[in-house]
């Protein structure tokens, strides 16, 4: 039994987007919609397929849990995807979800490079 | 599919002969490289038009000595990302002096359509109803190459920059 | 450096509206993904995990001030503010908009610049010496050349769709600093007997998944024939080039497995027929060329300068700057200042768009309005005067452009790696983050001395890992990021690849690892012997031991 969710990223910009519950696309992957059973698994993916603003849609798996303070999150299994939903591991400027333990805890990273110069 | 050639969609003369095809008695024909390679004196004495295809791994060299008898070369695009074919043109344009039509088939689109064109292809099998004006702008907007093809017509950047009248 | 003529000019500004026009094609949803693709890469435009990447071509690292300036400007109108030079003397956006591009592409067009040819399976930008011009050593400057292969190159209508993509290095150096041996052609300039300047050429080297270091396929060619001869190497690699698989289609598998001297027969029997063919230059071409490459007027200045020897005394920082990132140059009571975009902690080869205003400001001032880009991502200022050198490098470490670590264990080559790139399987920058946080002593960095640290988050080897002193290469293995350990790599004339060294180390093992080979080397080396020389000279056996013990050693 795996959950799953769909990504593509969208045309216009290359951004990475979550294919939601309502059935727009949304930056964040706590917002995609998660299929469980087989068909809503193919369904899930066809529909993505039939978008006509994303690029190179797929399914990635994910575990919904409840980390300390960040209440509900689908967490995606890989650490590529991780990366694909939370943004560069060393730009926390850029985060698109601030997750500590995906950055590395002594990347001071905002000190060296993306201090205002 | 259409014929494209001098930037017209034209009617298509030529028939395709599939290996284990009979030829019709008379017309234009298109013939595999290895049918002509094996019936080239029955294909002469028909008397009719003669074009042979070639696969992207067939070396035009194996057809320099008959391109007397020879009309029309096809090259096959496969997909449009292989380009062995351009190699071929040139080739058959520049070194052995091959004077009759060159035909794109396979994956012809409207980006690689000026770069056949500058290796010396002069026919193209494309997908029915093209964008010809699209297609003509592309070809527009490389219209002033830094290196000498086979279009002898288009002079290189260093020969416009020098005064020099012919590529080579 | 070269300036654009109005035909230069014409087929950069028609390919920005050829790509304007293929966008809007993509966007109406006239063209498909699988359509526009190959439009795109043609054009530097990649799809990577985050958003679309911009590879904008530099031709052979070479900027002047106004381009270096355009180039912030974009990082800060249409991207977030900062830019990553590569190991191909490219620089990279790493957030565009699609839609944005074709403005992006028009605002390069106006400083000479574009994106053509920066991706995909065509001859991609041209490699040359970052010290070309300056260097006392060099027989010529192969800027000229690199030139006059990027116009033969740009829309080569026969050479667009190779079998896969096509690096050429020209070096004119007997130092060479291009990795011109790990090039799918390297050019070499040398003299013959008789004095005449020709070329060395080189075929089949590369990096990627099959590390081979380029073989000499002609010893001499005369420099009129440049040209020629690169269309027959090219025109037999795209007829005979493997096409059934993207891992074997580089030249350097065809030159593997046909062999070079049967590779040299085909190459000398096509390039007997295409040298009559009008393919090469006139000579004019190649002078108005070369006059774009002259000496700039330099002062006459006595070989020593008593500011610049007091200033190293009583500023040690700037002595260990002086003696890690200057070069001697041609001239005397000049210098050559390497700029590290290494700062200790950041991802190499990063710059904001203050930094790349600030660099194009000093290169004003100081260098004559030039940068050149190094594929060790850093950046270059030729014409220093040593008087100014106290001056330029205060200024440099006010924008974190000052760090003295050029050829150090902290001038870490490192791809974009799983940050950024698709492609990868693991992340390189926070590892060279942590390695240059535990190198970070300078005292220390110069102790242990001249050293490349190349790190690449997979096998496609963007970050040179093969061909590092000290080589990581990121592997995924269950769902991990694991990194393997190469030694013995080398770029430079006496090419070397790098050995594998035992199985792969965790993420949270590797900056140990490497920690445990560089004390083997500082306890095993002579006197005065870099990282390279001992490894050569002891092999690998000191370092397995080291890092994985007797008994393990044994069993593998």
């Amino acid at each position: 039994m795996t959950l799953q969710v769909a990504t593509a990223n969208r045309l216009s910009d290359g951004i990475v987007v979550f294919l939601g519950y309502d059935g727009e696309w949304s930056r964040h992957v706590d917002d995609a919609r998660i299929a469980e059973r087989d068909d809503d698994i193919a369904e899930l993916l066809s529909e993505a397929e039939a978008a006509p603003l994303v690029v190179g849609p797929y399914l990635i798996k994910v575990e919904v849990c409840s980390p300390e303070g960040l209440g509900r999150s689908v967490r995606p299994e890989t650490y590529k995807e991780r990366i694909r939903a939370y943004g560069p591991s060393i730009h926390p400027a850029f985060a698109k979800k601030m997750v500590p333990e995906h950055f590395d805890p002594s990347t001071d990273v905002s000190a060296v490079f993306m201090n205002g110069i | 599919m259409s014929l494209l050639k001098a930037g017209k969609i034209i009617t298509d003369t030529w028939t395709r002969i599939e290996d284990d095809q009979e030829f019709a008695e008379a017309g234009a024909v298109i013939v595999s490289l290895e049918c002509w390679l094996n019936e080239s004196e029955s294909l002469r004495k028909r008397n009719e038009p003669i074009g042979v295809s070639l696969r992207n791994d067939q070396s035009p060299s194996q057809i320099i000595d008959d391109l007397e008898a020879i009309s029309l070369i096809q090259l096959d695009f496969p997909a449009y990302t292989d380009g062995r074919a351009y190699s071929a043109a040139r080739l058959l344009r520049q070194r052995y002096g091959f004077k009759g039509e060159i035909r794109a088939a396979g994956n012809v689109l409207r980006d690689q359509y000026p770069l056949m064109l500058r290796c010396g292809f002069d026919a193209f099998i494309v997908n029915e109803g093209i964008d010809l004006a699209g297609w003509q702008t592309s070809v527009e907007a490389m219209d002033t190459p830094y290196q000498p093809a086979a279009d002898n017509d288009t002079r290189p950047v260093w020969a416009k920059r020098h005064g020099i009248a012919q590529a080579s | 450096m070269y300036v654009y003529d109005k035909f230069d000019n014409s087929l950069v500004s028609d390919r920005v509206e050829q790509f304007r026009e293929q966008v809007g094609r993509r966007l109406s949803g006239e063209l498909t993904e699988d359509e526009f693709k190959p439009i795109r890469l043609m054009n530097g435009l990649y799809l990577q995990l985050h958003a679309y990447m911009l590879r904008v071509a530099i031709p052979y690292g070479l900027l002047s001030s106004p381009q270096m300036r355009k180039l912030a400007e974009v990082a800060r109108t249409y991207d977030r503010g900062y830019a990553h030079f590569t190991t191909r003397q490219n620089i990279q956006f790493n957030w565009p908009r699609l839609e944005d591009t074709p403005d992006i592409l028009e605002e390069l067009s106006s400083v000479e610049m574009h994106a053509i040819q920066t991706s995909g399976n065509c001859i991609r930008n041209i490699t040359a010496d970052q010290f070309a011009g300056v260097d006392a050593e060099e027989l010529d400057d192969s800027r000229v050349w690199a030139e006059l292969i990027r116009q033969w190159s740009s829309l080569h209508p026969e050479f667009t769709f190779l079998p896969r993509k096509f690096k050429i290095a020209v070096t004119g150096s007997p130092h060479d600093r291009t990795a011109v041996k790990f090039h799918d052609i390297g050019l070499i300039l040398k003299h013959d007997e008789d004095g005449n300047l020709g070329f060395e050429v080189l075929v089949g080297g590369g990096l990627g998944r099959t590390p081979m270091i380029g073989r000499t396929v002609r010893e001499f060619l005369p420099q009129q024939y440049l040209l020629s001869y690169l269309e027959a190497i090219l025109r037999v690699y795209n007829q005979l080039g493997r096409r059934d698989n993207k891992y074997k289609a580089r030249i350097k598998i065809l030159v593997h497995e046909t062999g070079i001297d049967a590779l040299r027969e085909m190459v000398e029997e096509e390039w007997s027929h295409v040298k009559e063919e009008g393919v090469d230059l006139p000579f004019a071409e190649v002078d108005r060329v070369r006059s774009h490459f002259t000496d700039p007027t330099y002062d006459v200045l006595p070989d020593h300068d008593h500011s610049f020897a007091v200033k190293q005394f009583e500023d040690p920082m700037f002595g260990r700057w002086v003696r890690a990132n200057l070069a001697p140059h041609k001239m005397p009571g000049y210098v050559i200042a390497n700029v590290s975009l290494k700062p200790i902690g950041g991802a190499p080869g990063d710059v904001t768009a203050a930094q790349m205003e600030a660099v194009a400001d000093l290169a004003d001032k100081y260098s004559l309005g030039e940068i050149r880009v190094a594929h060790e991502q850093n950046l270059v200022l030729a014409d220093v005067k040593m008087s100014d050198a106290y001056s330029l490098w205060k200024k440099l470490d006010e924008v974190q452009l000052g760090t003295p670590n050029l050829g150090l264990i902290s001038d870490i080559i490192a791809c974009p790696g799983l940050d950024y790139c698709a492609l990868a399987n693991a992340r390189s920058i926070p590892v060279a983050q942590r390695l240059q946080r535990r190198f970070a002593d300078f005292s220390r960095q110069f102790d242990i001395g001249e050293l490349t640290l190349n790190i690449s988050g997979c096998i496609n080897a963007c970050g040179h890992h093969h061909a590092g002193h000290i080589g990581i290469l990121g592997v995924d293995r269950r769902g991990e990021e694991y990194y393997q350990l190469t030694l013995g790599g080398s770029a430079d004339e006496n090419a070397s690849i790098g050995k594998i060294v035992g199985p792969a180390f965790s993420n949270a093992e590797i900056v140990d690892a490497v920690e445990t080979v560089i004390d083997t080397y500082l306890s095993i080396r002579a006197n005065g012997e870099a990282f390279i020389d001992t490894y050569r000279r002891t092999g690998e056996e000191p370092f397995k031991i080291a890092l994985f013990g007797e008994k393990q050693n044994v069993a593998a």
